[in-house]
């Protein structure tokens, strides 16, 4: 396993995704439903009507009570988790001998995908903005976590700029209904990408963003005059002291749009950085 | 601007410095790579303007940091002489004034102590190597210049001593030039005058200075100084009414001159005198007989009040009257009184009494007796009708002419041209052939004291039957002449003395002259051309510093030796050389009296030269130095000379432009510019405020402000009882007080800012003008209150009669009136039964105007019932009823003050049932 090594496992243990919405799908998983179905979990009783199985009757109530009643369990069901993996450009930013933030996403991807395939659900895997096609089907499986950690190495960072652009693209590349997790360092136009976001999670899928982050992208931490040359293309000459301020606040700024946009759209959204362990950042957005 | 070490403005390149760094620094930006620049460039492009004109302000702030270090490294010098860089040394002319006018007084010490502290303050910073040329001038140098060290010319400073002659700087100023001219290449030169820089000090242009010398001049202020020019014998003065005439001359403001004239030590006359300013006036004073009736010599000072200059107040005199001569009539025969006859005119003329009409006694006699008379008597002899004279007359004549006598001779009606011819020979004008027809009218051909006023004559109606035609020797003067311009009165010298010759008789018979208003004038005309020019045979007045010689003429006897009794009364001896006896220098003002034994003497009077202006202490208009006060003199001398050092402001600059690069460098964020710019308006506001302070001051708020008037003598005859009124006003009820009075007088605008004004007087102030009336109408109809009061305590005297006749045209709808006892006044704020002060005079009085009493007058002295003594006891008494009516007095006042505060509030009905009210609410058992 390339992109995830066991103490990751370890600390990843016990995270769990469970969709917000109910599925009504064929496949008998983990994930409760609000239609009752088969499972161990009770919900209620039910005066008996004909038709019910008699292995449905609680024979206890009835002793008790001298009626009928059937026992209610909830039906439980399979979901994919979708990873929608920003390989543009920007992502390959590293600052100050750290990890690559296109690394740490893979790292997330892998991660979550094996919470995925842990309890029994399915994972595949799209890159957006990324120069070659790795994308994986969602599938279930044990053989599933290897042929994930293999696609992420395939992907390989573009030249692609435009984020907005690519996201909305890859809608029509995701199942139906999925459970969708961004990860992207969401540099762009904060509208543009947010509207293709909410593009994203149109119909039945369900969206999750993790945000990579780089420090030096959040504090600008340079000195003295610079010559800045984006890894999207373009370069600029300014002085580090005099813009690092307007920077942090437009930073800050941009940072606020996103997370309050999508807490009101009830997306889930977490930032790791690069500088700091991806699993807390997973357990986050797992548990918002 | 020169630098004391131009080398170090090879440095100067290295201001470009900060703008190389900046070129370079801009081509080696360190290279970045980052993620995204979406945020970065918008950033970049909202900053950019701004940070631009940072980034130039701070790279001109730091070459100009740079260039201000460079230069003031340099040793910056502003000014200096032009021989300044690398010169030796100094050679320093210093000239001090010593002439009189350095005795003027100018706070506390005179000018030429401070001139000479001043040069020796100079002297002391000099170095040894220095030279100096020290020389003292009055009129001229008093010795030629030289140099010598700075220590020397300190020595020789303090031992110069102020004289008593006036100033030409000129001399000395060109004498310190040509010393300066050639003193070598490559030393600073220079040249200090320390004189008082007056206008007198030069009297024509003075020389330029020579190249690259400074020349700096002490200057003092302008004061103003007035000072006697001298006392010479009066106009018409003679022996019997002798008097002197006192000239005055004021400079910088016109004085008032009391003068007193001392004979001896005996104040003989006094007198005051107004003197214009920069103009001069004089003053006829009498002068008491002589001591010795034979000798008549007055000498003696006339002394002025002292002023800023002392010695000039003072002139001394020292004159010789000659008694009025005698006039001898020599008149032709027994007929000589007929009424009409020339001699009778003269006879009426002279009277021969005291006084008489030219003031000269005369004796009458007959040509053939002129033996019996004693020639040496008289001052002139007059020939009333010259015809054919007895033998001998006309060369006795002669020789008393030329002795110093005065002849005057008129023609008689008969009398022809031959029997003239005697006389002829040696008057100034010859009688020529009679003319029986003459033009009539008389023309005045030449201007004298003698014929000053005769424009208000009808001359032309002079008219003459029968004339001489005269022909005026050489050196004759012609003074009169007929309408044809033929000579009529003719005058000359003859020898010592003079001779006048009038053309045509004097007998009614032959002209209407002697009827004519013109007459008299005529009369005194002729007499006084035959006596010597002056009256007076003062020795010539003497200026300090003159020789004084005694000349004894040929025909006086002169002794061997004179005693010579000085000014400060030591007495030298003087030797008599070929009749003279010279004195060689009266170095000081007073008088100087040659003994020549025998009881002849003679006395000339010294003075102080003041006719260039010595005197006149105002300052000299555009000197040709650079004008310094005592005080700056060493400052502004070493500045000139040396330059001034200009390495402060260059520092200064760059400590700005260290401070404005620091501002500057500090990140963006620590600028926040709108609140900055706030708080730069608070303080521009506080600013303002500040500077509004003192007109702050003058507002009062909401508070009581007792106002005063200052009018007439006794505006404030209690000063500290407004406080006290106002101490305990602030004290016993709720009204906020202004603690300090307020003087005003009634064209302060501060009047309009209180409503309450208080007027005392003992006397009647001056009458108030309309506009005085007109103001003070229209404070009290703006609702003002004033409270007069008439602070003698007596019986209505003259403030009181001023009071009413002011009151009745300021208010003349409104007359004075008692106020009724239950008047609200008393019970404004104590309830009082009736008026009360100091005495008790009656009741207090009031204006009604508008509904109030917009004028309260009160006679009994209300404020004296306040005042006290230092220790805090009262200071008069109050009479009848004591410390009970000063408490009556004390809360009337408090009443008076409510009541221009309040009105008739407590007269208000309206009020009681709420005041009842409140008072049952309160009755708490």
């Amino acid at each position: 396993m390339r992109w995830l090594d066991s103490e990751d496992q370890a600390r990843l243990k016990g995270l769990g995704f469970s969709p917000k919405r109910p599925h009504a799908q064929g496949a008998v998983g983990r994930h409760r439903t609000l239609a009752r179905g088969f499972s161990r979990d009770f919900t209620s009783h039910r005066p008996y009507a004909a038709g019910d199985e008699a292995r449905a009757i609680d024979w206890k109530a009835y002793a008790r009570l001298d009626r009928y009643y059937v026992r209610e369990y909830r039906a439980e069901d399979r979901v994919t988790l979708m990873v929608l993996l920003d390989a543009s450009a920007s992502m390959t930013f590293r600052g100050g001998g750290r990890e690559s933030k296109l690394d740490v996403a893979r790292r997330a991807a892998a991660g979550l995908a094996w919470i995925a395939l842990a309890q029994g659900d399915e994972a595949g895997l799209a890159a957006v903005g990324g120069a070659a096609k790795a994308d994986l089907r969602p599938r279930g499986g044990a053989g599933q976590l290897a042929a994930f950690d293999d696609s992420l190495s395939a992907v390989s960072a573009g030249a692609e700029a435009d984020l907005a652009a690519a996201l909305e693209s890859s809608a029509e590349r995701l199942p139906r209904r999925a459970a969708v997790v961004v990860i992207s360092d969401l540099m762009g136009d904060p509208a543009r990408v947010l509207k293709a976001l909410r593009r994203l999670s149109v119909g039945r899928r369900e969206l999750m963003v993790l945000r990579v982050l780089d420090p030096e992208e959040r504090e600008f931490p340079y000195e003295g005059s610079l010559r800045i040359e984006g890894l999207e293309g373009g370069t600029l000459m300014l002085d580090a002291a005099e813009a690092a301020p307007a920077y942090r606040e437009a930073f800050a700024r941009q940072e606020e749009a996103y997370r309050g946009a999508l807490r009101r759209a009830a997306v889930p959204y977490a930032v790791a950085s690069t500088d700091a362990a991806w699993t807390s950042a997973v357990s986050r957005l797992l548990a918002a | 601007m020169n630098f004391a070490l131009p080398a170090a403005l090879w440095a100067l390149p290295a201001a470009a410095l900060p703008l190389a760094i900046h070129l370079l620094s801009r081509r080696a930006a360190r290279r970045q790579t980052f993620s995204d620049l979406t945020l970065l460039a918008s950033i970049d492009a909202r900053s950019r303007p701004r940070s631009r004109l940072r980034e130039l302000l701070l790279l001109a702030a730091r070459t100009l940091l740079i260039l201000a270090l460079i230069l003031a490294a340099a040793g910056p010098v502003a000014r200096g002489s032009s021989s300044a860089a690398g010169a030796e040394g100094l050679d320093l002319v210093l000239l001090l004034d010593a002439s009189y006018s350095m005795r003027a007084h100018d706070g506390g010490r005179t000018r030429f102590d401070a001139a000479r502290d001043a040069g020796r303050r100079l002297l002391k910073r000099l170095a040894p190597a220095d030279r100096v040329a020290f020389g003292v001038f009055d009129e001229k140098l008093a010795s030629p210049l030289a140099w010598s060290t700075p220590a020397a010319a300190a020595d020789a400073l303090m031992r110069a001593a102020v004289g008593l002659r006036g100033t030409d700087a000129a001399a000395a100023l060109t004498a310190a030039r040509d010393l300066l001219a050639r003193s070598p290449r490559g030393r600073r030169r220079a040249a200090v005058v320390l004189g008082d820089g007056a206008a007198h000090m030069l009297r024509d242009a003075a020389p330029p200075p020579a190249d690259g010398a400074a020349v700096l001049g002490l200057r003092f202020p302008d004061l103003p100084n007035a000072w006697l020019a001298g006392a010479e014998p009066a106009r018409g003065a003679d022996a019997r009414e002798p008097k002197l005439s006192v000239r005055a001359s004021a400079s910088g403001a016109p004085a008032r001159e009391t003068l007193d004239v001392w004979v001896g030590d005996r104040r003989a006359a006094s007198s005051s005198l107004e003197v214009p300013k920069d103009g001069e006036a004089r003053s006829t004073l009498p002068l008491p007989p002589p001591e010795d009736p034979r000798a008549p010599l007055w000498a003696g000072r006339v002394a002025a009040r002292p002023d800023a200059l002392p010695d000039d107040d003072e002139t001394f005199f020292s004159m010789r009257l000659r008694p009025a001569p005698r006039v001898l009539v020599l008149h032709s025969g027994p007929a000589f009184d007929r009424p009409g006859a020339s001699s009778w005119y003269l006879r009426q003329l002279f009277g021969g009494g005291e006084r008489t009409l030219a003031g000269r006694e005369a004796d009458f006699l007959a040509e053939g007796r002129w033996e019996e008379a004693d020639l040496a008597r008289y001052g002139t002899v007059v020939l009333s009708d010259a015809g054919r004279l007895p033998p001998g007359l006309s060369s006795a004549l002669e020789r008393f002419a030329a002795g110093g006598g005065g002849v005057w001779v008129i023609p008689g009606g008969r009398t022809s041209a031959e029997d003239l011819a005697d006389l002829s020979a040696w008057l100034p004008a010859r009688f020529g052939a009679g003319d029986a027809a003459p033009s009539p009218g008389l023309r005045v051909v030449r201007d004298g004291p003698e014929t000053s006023d005769w424009g208000q004559f009808a001359l032309s109606r002079v008219a003459f039957g029968r004339r001489f035609r005269l022909e005026p020797a050489p050196q004759a003067t012609t003074w009169l002449a007929d309408s044809g311009g033929a000579p009529l009165l003719v005058a000359g010298p003859v020898g010592r003395g003079r001779a006048v010759v009038w053309g045509a008789p004097l007998d009614a018979d032959w002209s209407n002259l002697g009827l004519k208003p013109v007459f008299v004038s005529w009369a005194e005309a002729c007499l006084s051309l035959t006596l010597p020019a002056s009256a007076s045979e003062s020795p010539k007045p003497a200026r300090v510093g003159d020789a004084l010689v005694r000349t004894w003429r040929a025909d006086e006897a002169a002794p061997d030796r004179v005693s010579v009794r000085g000014s400060d009364g030591r007495r030298v001896t003087v030797e008599v050389r070929a009749r003279r006896a010279v004195l060689p220098a009266a170095e000081k003002p007073g008088l100087y009296e040659f003994d020549e034994g025998g009881g002849a003497r003679t006395i000339f009077a010294v003075n102080l030269d003041s006719t260039h202006g010595e005197s006149d202490l105002t300052e000299l208009s555009s000197p040709p130095w650079t004008p310094v006060s005592a005080d700056e003199l060493e400052q502004t001398f070493f500045s000139e000379v040396y330059g001034k050092d200009r390495r402060g402001w260059f520092l200064s600059l760059a400590a700005l432009m260290l401070g404005l690069e620091m501002i500057l460098s500090l990140p963006m964020a620590a600028m926040p510019l709108p609140r900055s710019a706030a708080r730069a308006k608070t303080l521009a506001v506080f600013l303002f405020l500040l500077a509004c302070a003192p007109m702050a001051s003058a507002q009062q708020g909401d508070r009581f402000v007792w106002a005063q008037l200052q009018l007439g003598a006794g505006w404030d005859p209690y000063p500290d009882a407004p406080a006290r009124i106002l101490a305990w006003l602030a004290e016993v009820t709720s009204a906020r007080v202004a603690p300090e009075r307020r003087v005003l007088r009634l064209d302060d605008p501060a009047l309009f800012s209180s409503p309450f004004a208080y007027l005392a007087g003992d006397e009647a102030p001056p009458e108030l003008a309309e506009a005085d009336l007109r103001r003070l109408r229209q404070y009290l109809a703006g609702g003002g209150t004033l409270w007069i009061e008439d602070s003698t305590g007596g019986p209505p005297g003259t403030f009181d009669a001023w009071t009413r006749r002011t009151l009745a045209a300021l208010l003349p709808d409104a007359p004075l009136k008692p106020l009724p006892t239950d008047h609200v006044l008393y019970h404004a704020f104590f309830l009082l039964r009736g008026p009360s002060g100091r005495v008790e005079r009656g009741a207090l009085e009031g204006a009604a105007w508008g509904g109030r009493a917009a004028v309260i007058y009160s006679r009994d002295d209300v404020l004296g019932a306040w005042a006290r003594d230092a220790l805090g006891h009262p200071l008069k008494a109050c009479v009848p009823g004591g410390e009970a009516q000063r408490e009556l007095a004390r809360r009337l006042s408090l009443n008076v003050l409510m009541y221009t505060m309040t009105g008739s509030y407590k007269a208000d009905a309206v009020h009681q049932a709420a005041i009842l009210e409140k008072l049952r609410g309160a009755a708490i058992p």
